[in-house]
């Protein structure tokens, strides 16, 4: 039994379109462990989305996972046929996806689309999925659940309608659950809420968690440990710690980039310093370091050659040629 | 004092046409229209002989050296009348078309971005007309109105524009709302200064593409209209009457339906094609640059 | 009370709910914004903050007078403003700009960069010729944009750009006070920073005043000096930055403010985070006494039944709760 849960080597999907070859995910690798939660940050158009898509082998039209192994639970995810993966997606991993008007279905009731998937994975009657989806419904604090079962996605709040998507990915007890932005569309006191149900339930479960999100903090609240990304590479890999409490360690310039330009809300900044330059046009992605053009301690070699992962110390690892 | 820089309404107008140029299909369509319309203007010089003179022993005769495309079943040029025909399409197409759109547009707009009591009662108005077959009511507007040309042109104007409106109104709800236009009201512009300067300018794409879609439809129903007599009145010609006309011979003569027609399709298809081409030359975000 | 440039009296706005297509008949009134009062003085930013159905973006609306208030009086450097037509707010309106927040939707895509920022110059003829270019192209340059973009169209630039060219229209007549809706929110984190920035540096340079409505209490943290927490269409605390931040009084800023997650694993596996139970009400039947009492955790038999007015409890500090009554 490996001791990962998730193992992503050198992972490369790149979209095949009419103006060129989009490389959306540029050889990437990181592990996630057991009951571990993990954050893969970024800004817009760096990778994130698409490499939990590549993992759920959910990539979109005109993209492919050309090369690289996801395994899970020792198994190599790029190698299973279809219908192994939708075995093994949605009982053994579970996506909750950014939007859920639109990942909701609309035209069906709340307490079937939770039933429906008891009922494929885990192979129950009807009433009994019923039942379980009651349950469901009632375990993310959603109150009058067996009348809320019966009622439609529009129906519902925002937040309650985030949660039916929680209930959704919980439904069958899987190792692993990947959180696309889960709270972007939602107010911060109802996040909290959201947040707080996403750690209660994984503590009783003990699944693994991969959240994806563009909101730094939300990493240092939910996640052990994050993968920073930028243009479809993995900038850096630290613990939670390491990267957000301890100024003097050393890390990647945009790292240490995205956090100086965080607004606080608990001290006044005087000035938010400010990465120069804006995101790379996933189609002309510079050559050598990716992030080189808005670094602030590029030289000659970083326009040249991509910089290899450092391990600066033990599971803290930096792609720059300059890391102290 | 030396100029900022230079960009004024001109340049505008350049950078359309450039992009139009860019576009083969476009500029060759506009060729052809163009060629039309003088053929149209200049009809009294290019036409061989007179489109009404009759030559009752040389009838329904198939193209030849003589008469190039024929004779009809009275024995007359079907060139000539081809080349005065055009006339007619065309003044009946260009000016119901446009003037359809003209309604069309006003209504769509005021209905759209104002709404309202007024809105309620123009769009109730548009409905009505719609419930109706086109053609059925252009023929009960020719009858009021009575035969001839400007009568057709009429008639095909009154009937033409609900559709116009109803599409204008809708491209215009979904404009308001968008936050360009709160953006302008923040400014201080009154509702007619928006209309024209924010909401016009980003419906005339879909106004261009329904209205070269109208130009085939006005063609078609004037035709019908001509051939029961309540349109243009024989001697003259149009192609659709030619066409209607030339039904009847179609099994033993059928050029004298196919040129009219050729000449018909051709006009249409020009009129698409730049018309695809302007929508696209009109929108920033389409032109290739 | 000509002192404020801005001032907003027992301001209200109720969006009728009506039912049937030709013969409406009004069910209820959804009570975005019910009496809530307010000033800005110049030279000074106030921050909006609240989150789904607190009022905030209709507040913005009434005071461009893009809303007619159901009641309530607003005054713009010591004229009465509220029920002015259009043709009237001519004048006035030449002294407010606007920011909106979804930078996809705020300029017209079929017109040039020189023509959007050059709008309420060529709308209130204020310049004409060779003296409008100039004053555009500086405006352009102001925001950080170059003299090649005035002949560029929207669809050309990114996020961060477009509100840069919004800032520039916003900017165009000098004016004294300008209403920024959710200025940054679609716009990643390296380009709210530079936004921000902008906004600061701006706003220090040509002293105007601002109104910042935001849902992020970190951005208005940044901008504002004065801020006012809304909650289902009241105000609930109204004070100086520094002092809603170091001591929150409403039980609501309290949630808030601990609700908001900071780039620290320690002090987020240490934190208290004040959880509200159940959800943001309706705004159409909001609750009967103080509307925040369902999901407060201090909740006095009185809540129920007294709704709280703004008291102030020292220093400015002004806040609607029967704690501090």
């Amino acid at each position: 039994m490996s001791k990962e849960l998730l193992k992503i080597t050198n992972l490369k999907t790149y979209f095949f379109t009419r103006e060129g070859v989009t490389k959306a995910v540029n050889d990437v690798s990181f592990k996630i462990g057991r009951n571990e939660a993990f954050g893969l940050v970024g800004e817009s158009g760096c990778g994130k989305t698409v490499t939990a898509l590549s993992i759920m082998r959910l990539v979109p039209y005109l993209g492919k996972t050309v090369s690289g192994q996801i395994f899970f639970e020792g198994e190599d995810l790029i190698k299973k046929s279809e219908t192994d993966i939708r075995r093994i997606r949605g009982s053994r991993i579970s996506m909750i996806f950014q939007d859920p008007l639109t990942s909701l279905n609309p035209t069906m009731k709340i307490g079937n689309q939770i039933a429906e998937k008891i009922e494929q994975h885990m192979h129950l009657s009807r009433e009994e999925a019923w039942e379980e989806s009651i349950n469901l419904i009632n375990l993310v604090g959603i109150p009058d659940s067996s009348e809320k079962a019966l009622q439609y996605p529009f129906q519902l709040s925002g937040g309650m309608q985030q949660r039916i998507m929680i209930a959704i990915a919980l439904s069958c007890s899987p190792h692993l659950i990947i959180a696309d932005e889960p709270t972007t569309n939602v107010d911060v006191t109802i996040q909290a809420q959201i947040i707080r149900l996403i750690r209660e339930k994984r503590e009783e479960s003990k699944s693994s968690l991969l959240l994806i999100t563009h909101n730094l903090a939300l990493v240092a609240w939910l996640c052990d440990r994050l993968a920073v990304m930028y243009a479809g590479k993995i900038m850096e890999i630290g613990n939670s710690e390491q990267i957000f409490d301890k100024p003097d360690e050393p890390k990647h310039p945009y790292t240490s980039g995205l956090l100086a330009c965080i607004p606080s809300v608990h001290h006044r900044k005087r000035k938010l310093k400010m990465i120069k330059g804006s995101i790379p046009n996933l189609l002309e992605v510079p050559l050598g370091c990716p992030f080189h053009p808005r670094c602030e301690i590029a030289e000659e070699v970083c326009s040249r050659k991509v910089p290899e992962p450092i391990e600066v110390e033990p599971a803290h690892m930096i792609r720059c040629h300059f890391v102290r | 004092m030396q100029r900022a820089f230079k960009l004024t309404s001109k340049s505008e107008l350049y950078a359309i046409f450039y992009a139009l140029k860019k576009n083969k299909p476009a500029i060759i369509s506009l060729g052809v229209i163009i060629i039309l319309c003088l053929t149209a203007v200049l009809a009294d010089f290019l036409a061989p002989r007179d489109p009404a003179e009759q030559n009752l022993d040389y009838r329904l005769k198939p193209p030849n050296t003589d008469y190039l495309l024929g004779t009809d079943e009275l024995g007359r040029c079907i060139l000539s009348r081809i080349i005065y025909g055009s006339r007619v399409s065309l003044i009946v197409g260009i000016i119901s078309v446009s003037v359809s759109l003209g309604i069309g547009i006003t209504v769509g707009c005021i209905a759209g971005y104002f709404g309202g009591k007024i809105g309620t009662i123009l769009m109730t108005l548009v409905d009505i007309t719609l419930s109706f077959p086109g053609l059925v009511l252009a023929i009960g507007f020719a009858a009021l109105l009575g035969p001839g040309i400007n009568n057709v042109m009429l008639a095909l104007s009154l009937v033409g524009w609900p559709p116009y409106a109803r599409v204008i109104r809708g491209e215009t709800l979904a404009l308001r709302e968008k936050q360009f236009i709160s953006a302008s009201k923040a400014i201080g512009e009154s509702g007619l200064y928006i209309v024209l300067h924010h909401i016009i300018p980003n419906i005339i794409s879909a106004a261009i593409v329904m209205a070269t879609l109208g130009m085939g439809w006005a063609i078609i129903s004037e035709a019908g209209l001509s051939f029961i007599g309540l349109g243009i009145a024989p001697p003259e010609s149009s192609w659709g009457l030619m066409i209607s006309t030339g039904r009847l011979y179609f099994l033993y003569s059928p050029h004298t339906i196919i040129f009219p027609c050729l000449f018909l399709s051709l006009t249409i298809l020009s009129f698409n094609i730049l018309g695809d081409g302007l929508r696209d030359a009109l929108d920033p975000r389409l032109r290739i640059r | 009370m000509s002192e404020f440039l801005l001032q907003v009296n027992n301001l209200k706005k109720y969006f009728p709910v009506t039912r049937g297509t030709i013969l409406k008949k009004i069910i209820g009134y959804v009570y975005a914004v019910d009496d809530i009062d307010f000033s800005i003085q110049t030279n000074e930013t106030l921050g909006i903050v609240g989150e789904s159905g607190s009022g905030k973006t209709t507040v913005a609306k009434l005071i461009l007078g893009l809303l007619q208030p159901t009641s309530g009086k607003i005054f713009f450097e010591g004229q009465e403003i509220t029920s002015k037509s259009n043709s009237k707010m001519k004048e006035i309106r030449r002294k407010m700009g606007a920011i909106f927040q979804d930078p996809f939707s705020s300029l017209d895509p079929r017109k040039s960069v020189y023509k959007i920022v050059g709008e309420p110059i060529t709308y209130h003829k204020v310049y004409s010729g060779s003296e409008k270019e100039r004053v555009i192209l500086d405006l352009v340059t102001k925001v950080g944009l170059k003299k090649v973009d005035l002949n560029r169209y929207p669809h050309e630039f990114s996020g961060g750009q477009k509100q840069r060219i919004a800032i520039a229209r916003a900017l165009a007549l000098n004016p004294a006070l300008i209403i920024a809706d959710e200025p940054v929110s679609a716009l990643d984190a390296s380009v709210q920073a530079k936004i921000l920035n902008l906004m600061t540096d701006l706003k220090h340079k040509y002293k105007f005043s601002m109104l910042l409505i935001s849902h992020d209490l970190s951005v208005v943290r940044y901008v504002s000096d004065k801020i006012a927490v809304m909650y289902l269409g009241k105000i609930v605390e109204l004070s100086s930055s520094e002092d809603l931040f170091s001591n929150p009084l409403h039980p609501y800023s309290k949630a808030l403010l601990s609700s908001v997650p900071v780039p620290s694993r320690t002090v987020m596996l240490k934190r208290e985070v004040r959880i509200l139970k159940g959800e943001i009400p309706s705004a159409s039947n909001p609750p009967p006494g103080c509307r925040f009492h369902p999901r407060c955790y201090y909740t006095q038999p009185i809540c129920e039944k007294v709704e709280p007015t703004l008291i102030d409890v020292g220093n400015n500090h002004l806040v609607a709760c029967h704690l501090y009554a």
